[in-house]
C-alpha cells in the first residue's frame, strides 16, 4: 500500500471512529429528524418494492413531493440507521452510522486529493483543516444530506479534472464517466447541487477561450506540422471542437440518476422541476443571515485565513500557468477554484438553499480546505526549503489549534460557535444570529431533566425537533418515564431551545407554569442556548 | 624625537586608511554577496504568508484566552442572585444588559420580572418602583440603551460590581403605578403573550368580524387615564381590529390595530367622577378573519 492511500485509510478511519464515539452525544437538529423519519420510511418502502414495485413506486413519488427533495440521502440514512441499530450502536449513534460513514468516505477522498496536490504534508494537513472546527466537526455526526453532498461534489470535480488530464483516452473516457455519475448522485442528494454542472461547463468554456488564444498565438507552427502528415502533439483545433466526456456525462447519465431518485418529478417533467429548482434555492424565502456570511463568522480565524491562503494560491497559479505553458495547471487550477467558489458566490448572492448553519456551503469546504492545505505546504516549502516539514507542521498546529480549542470547548455545542473575529458566540447573539441550528442544544439539559424532573413530568418541548425526545429517551439519554406534553397547560416542565423567531410559545408556556424563572440551562459564552422551566413542585 | 612622532604618527595614519579601505571592500563584497542572495519574490511572498498564518493564529488563541475572563462566571452569578434576594423587594424588576443575557433567569428572585429588552424608552414598567440594571459591561460592546434609558428616567441610587458583572439599582422618579389593570379583573381571558417583542400580561380577544365582542369590567377605579398597548397576535386574517372603551355606557375612546405593533393609547378619563365605575371593552373587525388582539389597560392615576 503507496503512503498515499494509508494517510487516506488512516485518516478515513480515524474519522469513522470519531463519529461514532461522538455522534451518541450530539443534540438532534430539526433537518436530521426529518431526515430519519423520513430515511426510515424510503427504507420501508424500497424494501417492499420487490414484492409490489408499482405501489412502492407510487409511495416513493408521494414521499418526494412530500419532502420536496430527491431521496437518496434520505435512503442512505434510513437502512444505515437500519443497520447501526441491528449493529448494537443504540438510537442515537446506530442512527448516525451513515453520517460516520460519509465523514469517513469525505475524509479518506480529502487525503487522497490533498497528496496528489501537495503531498504528504498536505494530505496530513487537509483533513484537519476541513474536521478541526467546532461547526464543521458537529455538521460532520448529523445524518442530513449535506456532508453526503460534499464527497459527491468533490468526487465529481476530481474525476472532471482527471477526465481531461489522465495519460490515455481510456482513462479519460472513464473518470468523465465516473464525473457524470458522482454529479448525479450528487444532485441526487440536495437538488441545488445541478449548479457543478454550469459550473463544469464554464470551466471548459474558460478552457475553449483560452485554447483559442493558444491557437491563435501559434498558426505557423501548426500549419508546418499539418502539412507534415501526422497530426501534432498539441491540435488546439481538434481540441476546441472536443467536448469533454464528464460534460456531457454530467448532462445525460448524471441528469438521468437525479431525476431517478426524485420520483414526484416524473409526472409532470416540465413544471415541476421548475418548481423544485427555485425551492432548492430558496427563492421567496430570505435566510436569517446570508450562509457566506455566517461562514466567515463562524469558522475560527486561522481556518478562514488558511482556506483565503489557499484561494490566492491557487489563483497565484492559474495566473502564472497562464502567461506560461502550464495548461495541466490552469486546467486544475481553474477546475479548484470555481468548485470552491460558486457555492460560497451563490450564498453570496442569495441564492443558496434555505438550509441552518454552513449547510447551504458544505460543498465548498473540501475544496477549500485541499486548497488551504496545498498553500501551507507551498508556503513552508518555498520559505525555509530545508525545514519544510517542520515548517509545514508548524503552521499547521498554529492554524489548527485554535479550531481544536474550540471544538473541545464547545462540544456538543459545536453548532452554535461562532469565531473571534465577530466575539463568539456572545458576539452572534448581540446581533441576533441564530444560537443553534435547529434545538439540538436541548441535549445539554437532558442530565439535568433526568436528575430533576420530578417523577411522571409532563415536558412541553419548544424549539425541539419532532421526534428528538423520543431518540433520546431510547438512548438513555432522557428519563423513561418523562411524557411529552402537548401544549403548555398540559405541561409541567417547559424544555426551550432558543432559535429564531417569535418567543410567544416560550411565554405562553411561562404563564401556564406560572413561572419566568429557569430551573437549568446550556449556555456557550453566558448565551443562553436551551432553558428549562417548571411548574412549582414539578422540579425537585 | 619629534620627527621620529611624526613618522610613527604618519605610519599609523596610513595603516588605518589600508584598513578602513580592506573593511570598506569586504563590506561592498558581503553586500554583492548578500544581494545576490537575497530571497526571491516567492520566497518573499511564502515568508509573509507563513508569518500571517502565525500571528493569526497567535491572535486567535490569545483571543480565545481572553473571552473567559471578560465574561460572568459561575461565581458572578450567584453573588448576583444573592444580592437580588438580600435586597430586591415587591416592586422591583431586573433589566438585563445585553438583552441576550437571560442567563439571569436563573439566578433572579422568581418574585423579580425580568426585563429582556435592547431599549426601554417606550417601556412604561406599570408597578415597577425600582429598576435593577444586571450588565456584563465587557459583553455591551457600546449598546448600553437600557442604561441610558433608565439613566434618564430614575436616580441612579447605588452600583456594584461582582466580578464581571455590574448591578445597578435605579429609583424611578415617577413609577406607573396604576389604580387598576384590567388583565387582574378577567384571569379568563388574561394571558402571557409576546408583543412588540418582549413578554406581556394582557387580556386576549378573539374577535369574530361583524359580531361586536363586548367584556364588562365592574368597578373599575378609574382615575386620570386610561392607558396601555394593543397588538395583533399572530394568526390568520388581515382585518384591522377596532378596541374601544365605554365608562357607565359611553365610549371614551378606542384604538385600532392594524398589526402586531405594540400600539400605545392614553384615553382621557379626568373628566369622569372619581371612584369606581362599570367599563365595558368593546372589541369589533371587519373583513373575512380577524386576529386574535393582546390588550394592557391600566387605570392611572
Amino acid at each position: 500500500v503507496s503512503s498515499r492511500r494509508r494517510i487516506a485509510l488512516a485518516a478515513g478511519l480515524a474519522a469513522l471512529a470519531a463519529a461514532l464515539w461522538l455522534g451518541g452525544r450530539e443534540g438532534i437538529p430539526r433537518d436530521e429528524a426529518a431526515t430519519l423519519a423520513a430515511g426510515r420510511r424510503v427504507a420501508g418502502i424500497l424494501i417492499e418494492a420487490p414484492a409490489r414495485p408499482a405501489v412502492a413506486l407510487r409511495a416513493l413519488a408521494a414521499l418526494s413531493g412530500e419532502t420536496g427533495r430527491p431521496l437518496l440521502a434520505e435512503a442512505l440514512h434510513g437502512f444505515a440507521a437500519e443497520a447501526g441499530a441491528r449493529a448494537g450502536l443504540g438510537p442515537l449513534r446506530g442512527a448516525r452510522l451513515g453520517a460516520a460513514l460519509v465523514a469517513a468516505l469525505l475524509t479518506a477522498l480529502v487525503a487522497l486529493a490533498a497528496f496528489d496536490l501537495g503531498g504528504a504534508p498536505a494530505a496530513l494537513l487537509a483533513p484537519a483543516l476541513l474536521w478541526l472546527a467546532p461547526r464543521l466537526a458537529t455538521q460532520g455526526l448529523l445524518a442530513t444530506p449535506d456532508v453526503l453532498g460534499a464527497p459527491l461534489w468533490l468526487a465529481a470535480v476530481l474525476c472532471f479534472g482527471r477526465s481531461l488530464e489522465a495519460p490515455s483516452p481510456l482513462r479519460r473516457t472513464n473518470a468523465g464517466l465516473w464525473a457524470g455519475v458522482a454529479f448525479g448522485l450528487a444532485v441526487a442528494v440536495r437538488l441545488d447541487l445541478w449548479i457543478l454542472l454550469p459550473v463544469l461547463g464554464l470551466h471548459w468554456l474558460l478552457g475553449r477561450l483560452h485554447l483559442a488564444r493558444l491557437a491563435r498565438l501559434a498558426p505557423p507552427t501548426l500549419a508546418e506540422e499539418e502539412a507534415a502528415g501526422p497530426p501534432p502533439a498539441e491540435d488546439w483545433g481538434a481540441r476546441l471542437r472536443r467536448i469533454p466526456t464528464g460534460l456531457g456525462s454530467a448532462a445525460t447519465v448524471g441528469l438521468a440518476i437525479a431525476a431517478l431518485a426524485f420520483p414526484w418529478l416524473w409526472a409532470d417533467p416540465l413544471h415541476r422541476p421548475l418548481a423544485a429548482l427555485a425551492a432548492a434555492h430558496g427563492l421567496g424565502a430570505a435566510p436569517a443571515v446570508n450562509p457566506a456570511l455566517l461562514a466567515a463568522a463562524a469558522l475560527p480565524a486561522p481556518l478562514l485565513a488558511a482556506f483565503a491562503l489557499g484561494l490566492l494560491h491557487a489563483a497565484a497559479r492559474l495566473a502564472r500557468a497562464l502567461r506560461g505553458d502550464g495548461g495541466g495547471t490552469a486546467r486544475q487550477d481553474a477546475l479548484l477554484l470555481l468548485a470552491a467558489a460558486s457555492p460560497l458566490a451563490l450564498a453570496a448572492a442569495g441564492l443558496a438553499p434555505r438550509l441552518d448553519g454552513l449547510r447551504a456551503v458544505w460543498p465548498a469546504l473540501p475544496v477549500l480546505a485541499l486548497l488551504g492545505a496545498r498553500a501551507i505546504a507551498a508556503v513552508a516549502e518555498v520559505a525555509w526549503p530545508a525545514r519544510r516539514h517542520a515548517l509545514a507542521g508548524a503552521l499547521g498546529v498554529l492554524v489548527l489549534y485554535p479550531g481544536a480549542r474550540a471544538l473541545v470547548r464547545d462540544v456538543p455545542l459545536g453548532a452554535s460557535s461562532y469565531g473571534e473575529p465577530i466575539g463568539g458566540a456572545a458576539g452572534a447573539a448581540a446581533l441576533g444570529w441564530p444560537r443553534q441550528d435547529g434545538g439540538e442544544a436541548a441535549a445539554a439539559v437532558l442530565d439535568d431533566l433526568s436528575a430533576h424532573a420530578a417523577p411522571g413530568a409532563r415536558v412541553l418541548w419548544l424549539g425541539v425537533a419532532p421526534g428528538a425526545p423520543e431518540r433520546y429517551r431510547g438512548a438513555g439519554l432522557l428519563r423513561g418515564d418523562l411524557i411529552d406534553a402537548a401544549s403548555p397547560a398540559a405541561a409541567d416542565l417547559a424544555v426551550v431551545a432558543r432559535t429564531a423567531g417569535s418567543r410567544d410559545a416560550e411565554y405562553q408556556a411561562w404563564g401556564a407554569l406560572g413561572s419566568a424563572r429557569a430551573v437549568a440551562g446550556a449556555y456557550l459564552d453566558e448565551v443562553p442556548l436551551v432553558q428549562v422551566f417548571a411548574r412549582p413542585g414539578a422540579w425537585r | 624625537m619629534a620627527a621620529l612622532l611624526a613618522r610613527l604618527l604618519h605610519h599609523l595614519r596610513d595603516l588605518l586608511a589600508t584598513q578602513a579601505r580592506e573593511w570598506l571592500h569586504a563590506a561592498r563584497e558581503a553586500g554583492a554577496t548578500a544581494w545576490a542572495l537575497r530571497p526571491t519574490g516567492d520566497r518573499v511572498h511564502a515568508v509573509a504568508a507563513a508569518l500571517l498564518l502565525a500571528v493569526v493564529g497567535l491572535g486567535a488563541v490569545a483571543a480565545q484566552a481572553r473571552r473567559p475572563g471578560a465574561l460572568p462566571d459561575e461565581l458572578d452569578w450567584r453573588a448576583a442572585g444573592a444580592l437580588l434576594e438580600r435586597d430586591g423587594r415587591p416592586g422591583d424588576a431586573v433589566v438585563v444588559a445585553p438583552a441576550w443575557l437571560e442567563r439571569a433567569r436563573q439566578v433572579v428572585p422568581a418574585a423579580l420580572p425580568v426585563v429582556a429588552a435592547r431599549r426601554l424608552d417606550g417601556e412604561r414598567l406599570p408597578g415597577v418602583r425600582r429598576v435593577w440594571l444586571l450588565a456584563a459591561p465587557a459583553a455591551l460592546r457600546g449598546g448600553g440603551e437600557a442604561e441610558r434609558d433608565l439613566s434618564r428616567r430614575a436616580d441612579r441610587a447605588d452600583a456594584q460590581r461582582l466580578g464581571q458583572l455590574e448591578v445597578i439599582r435605579f429609583d424611578l422618579a415617577a413609577p406607573a403605578l396604576p389604580l387598576a389593570e384590567l388583565a387582574d379583573r378577567a384571569p379568563d381571558l388574561a394571558a402571557l403573550r409576546e408583543a412588540g417583542g418582549l413578554p406581556r400580561r394582557c387580556l386576549v380577544f378573539q374577535p369574530t368580524p361583524g359580531a361586536p365582542l363586548v367584556r364588562p369590567f365592574p368597578l373599575v377605579p378609574l382615575g386620570r387615564s386610561l392607558a396601555g398597548h394593543a397588538a395583533l397576535l399572530p394568526g390568520a386574517g388581515d382585518a384591522p381590529v377596532r378596541v374601544a372603551f365605554q365608562v357607565e355606557g359611553v365610549e371614551v375612546g378606542a384604538v385600532e390595530v392594524a398589526d402586531g405593533a405594540w400600539t400605545p393609547f392614553e384615553l382621557d378619563t379626568a373628566r369622569l367622577s372619581t371612584g369606581r365605575h362599570d367599563v365595558e371593552v368593546v372589541v369589533t373587525a371587519g373583513g373575512a378573519a380577524a386576529r386574535p388582539v393582546c390588550l394592557e389597560a391600566l387605570a392611572l392615576p
